[in-house]
């Protein structure tokens, strides 16, 4: 399926090359029409280049004939200027009851066979303008001139010339008009009766001119047709060019488009895809992290203990947060929480290693300092590349005491009924640093309803905030807070990390019954 | 939560006398900007020399990444000292029990 894009350009292109090719055809029919026209019009005047003359000849004759009163003087003059274009010329005197036939020379003016005669020269008007009959039947047909002057003489000069014997000729490429075909009528209008000569056939038509030029009175009206094309080769091409090129234009872009438009929606499919494999690697590596902790903590009489992991949001890749907590035997059990540095599957091994290694002296019988001591033999910073802090307590219930001690850890805080603070323990440096020794451990008793809460750095370790600002904070949320053990749990954490740590969160805790 | 900002930390070193190397940490060092130390590590690692100084007064903050980038530098020499750690990362590694193993020094 196309793209809307791709289709939206197309349709663009479609129309744009429309409208371009439509205004060249319509630009190069214009020019047609203008150069048709400019034709047309040469050609009227060319033809009426010859009345002036027919006019001085004409009008010269009658002022001989005028000035003199003579018809013999006429006839003199005819002869000597000769019949020229003329096949009949005579000369005609009006009186008061018509107009008279004087004399003729050539042969007899169609004029009088066809008996027009009458009408013509009672219809003739006093203007100098030379006037002109219709064309007037006859074999060959001729057309008719007429000067007067009534002001100098009661004379009139009338002559006649050929038509051609045809109606249609052909145009001579190589004439000056040859690029045209035409129709000359004698008058303004186009009727049949008044056409000249044709070399317009059936079927020719568009574009077509027409002009008329004066002829005396009359005129002579030119209807043209081109019979080549008048424009240049480029104007005529342009049409075709602009399809042509628009066509191209519009198909390209539209491609260009489409394969534009399928390159995102494979780039977007291959991002989803990338957010899918990402979601995966992290559910992966918190399914790891939670294989890797107890999936049950154990039954204790005389206290609840409850525990929260929260997976980090900065990195997918496991981290190294553990706890545990081991029973002794029916009064006694140890807890351990701890953190190994640094993140991935190295780190998770580590803890892994360090997380069983320290159920085993637990359940050897080792008290805190000892187990630390122990564990410290399981990893080295040089040779592992992590360290681990850990918490170790142990518990005996029915007296309410605790051994801690501490690998680096932070201290837990202890939450009694008057108040909650921090347990003050030593902390020996962490587990896999060279030198490190644990021999500190403090003994403490708790109230009785007090809770302990150990837990990792995550839970309050932020770049924003002090240390010992967010110890604080963690004593203060959980001193006010009188919840049952596993929701103080999540309070805890939803408080301190807004719910969405950036580092992962492991939080212990253990309630003395009342 | 503050929206966050994207940790910055610059490594620079120099050396006093023969067998001191001095690390100049500023910024903040966590788990996103601790790869910055890398090459300062490497350059300890082949010269190991009696003793590494990490001069901390511009640093702002150290987490647990940091503490291991220290760690990991035990090894390579005799000596390490903190010079001149904020009170906030002299918490951190107090915190940590190393006060005994990474020195502070004014």
């Amino acid at each position: 399926m196309p793209g809307l894009g791709s289709v939206v350009v197309l349709i663009v292109g479609l129309a744009l090359t429309a409208g371009l090719t439509w205004a060249a055809a319509e630009a190069d029919d214009r020019s047609t029409t203008s150069l048709l026209g400019l034709e047309v019009r040469q050609v009227a005047s060319a033809l009426t280049l010859a009345i002036p003359q027919i006019q001085i000849q004409l009008s010269d004759a009658l002022a001989v004939a005028d000035t003199t009163g003579s018809p013999a003087t006429f006839a003199s003059l005819v002869t000597k200027q000769g019949s020229g274009a003329f096949v009949s010329e005579s000369l005609w005197e009006r009186s008061g009851g018509g107009t008279k036939l004087l004399v003729t020379f050539g042969s007899t003016p169609l004029l009088v066979s066809t008996g027009e005669d009458g009408r013509f020269f009672a219809d003739l008007k006093d203007t100098s303008k030379l006037q002109v009959t219709r064309i007037l039947p006859g074999s060959p047909r001729r057309v008719g001139y007429a000067v007067t002057d009534a002001s100098s003489g009661p004379f009139v000069v009338y002559a006649e010339s050929d038509l051609p014997q045809s109606r249609h000729f052909r145009v001579q490429p190589s004439s000056p008009f040859g690029q045209l075909n035409y129709a000359l009528y004698l008058g303004r209008s186009q009727r049949p009766s008044q056409l000249i000569e044709t070399s317009i056939e059936a079927g020719m038509g568009n574009p077509r001119a027409v002009a008329s030029a004066p002829l005396g009175d009359s005129a002579i009206t030119v209807v043209g047709v081109p019979r080549v094309a008048l424009t240049s080769s480029v104007s005529r091409a342009l049409p075709w060019i602009a399809l042509i090129v628009g066509l191209a234009l519009t198909i390209a872009s539209a491609a260009t488009i489409e394969y534009v438009s399928r390159r995102r929606k494979e780039a977007e499919r291959l991002s989803s895809e990338l957010d899918r494999l990402y979601a995966r690697q992290y559910s992966i590596a918190e399914t790891l992290q939670r294989a890797l902790l107890p999936q049950r903590l154990p039954e204790l009489a005389g206290v609840d203990v409850a525990a929260r992991y929260v997976t980090g949001t900065r990195d997918v890749a496991v981290g190294g947060d553990w706890y545990d907590v081991v029973p002794i035997d029916t009064e006694r059990f140890v807890f351990i929480v701890g953190d190994v540095s640094g993140r991935g599957v190295s780190a998770a091994a580590v803890m892994a290693s360090v997380r069983f290694a320290s159920r085993g002296f637990a359940l050897e019988g080792h008290p805190p300092d000892a187990i630390l001591s122990h564990l410290s033999r399981t990893i080295e910073i040089g040779a592992d590349g992590h360290f681990a802090t850990v918490l170790c307590g142990l518990v005996h219930v029915a007296s309410r005491t605790v051994t801690l001690a501490s690998a680096g850890h932070l201290p837990p805080i202890l939450k009694t009924p008057e108040g909650a603070s921090a347990v003050e323990v030593v902390p020996d440096p962490p587990i896999g640093v060279p030198s490190g020794t644990h021999t500190s451990s403090v003994v403490f008793s708790v109230p009785e309803g007090s809770t302990l809460l150990a837990f990792t750095d995550g839970l309050i370790e932020r770049r924003d905030i002090a240390l010992n600002d967010a110890m604080k904070r963690l004593e203060d949320v959980l001193a006010a807070d009188q919840s049952p053990l596993d929701s103080l749990l999540g309070n805890v954490i939803e408080e301190l990390t807004m719910g969405a740590p950036e580092d992962d969160v492991a939080v212990l805790g253990i309630r003395w019954r009342t | 939560m503050t929206p966050e900002q994207p940790a910055m930390l610059r490594v620079a070193m120099s050396r006093e006398g023969d067998a001191v190397i001095v690390v100049w940490l500023s910024g903040q060092l966590d788990l996103s900007t601790v790869d910055a130390t890398t090459p300062a590590i490497a350059e300890i690692r082949r010269e190991r020399p009696a003793r590494v100084v990490f001069d901390l007064r511009n640093l702002e903050f150290m987490d647990s990444s940091g503490i291991a980038m220290l760690l990991t530098v035990l090894p390579l020499t005799d000596e390490i000292l903190l010079r001149r750690p904020s009170e906030t990362i002299r918490n951190v590694i107090q915190l940590t029990g190393l006060e005994e193993t990474l020195r502070f020094s004014e």
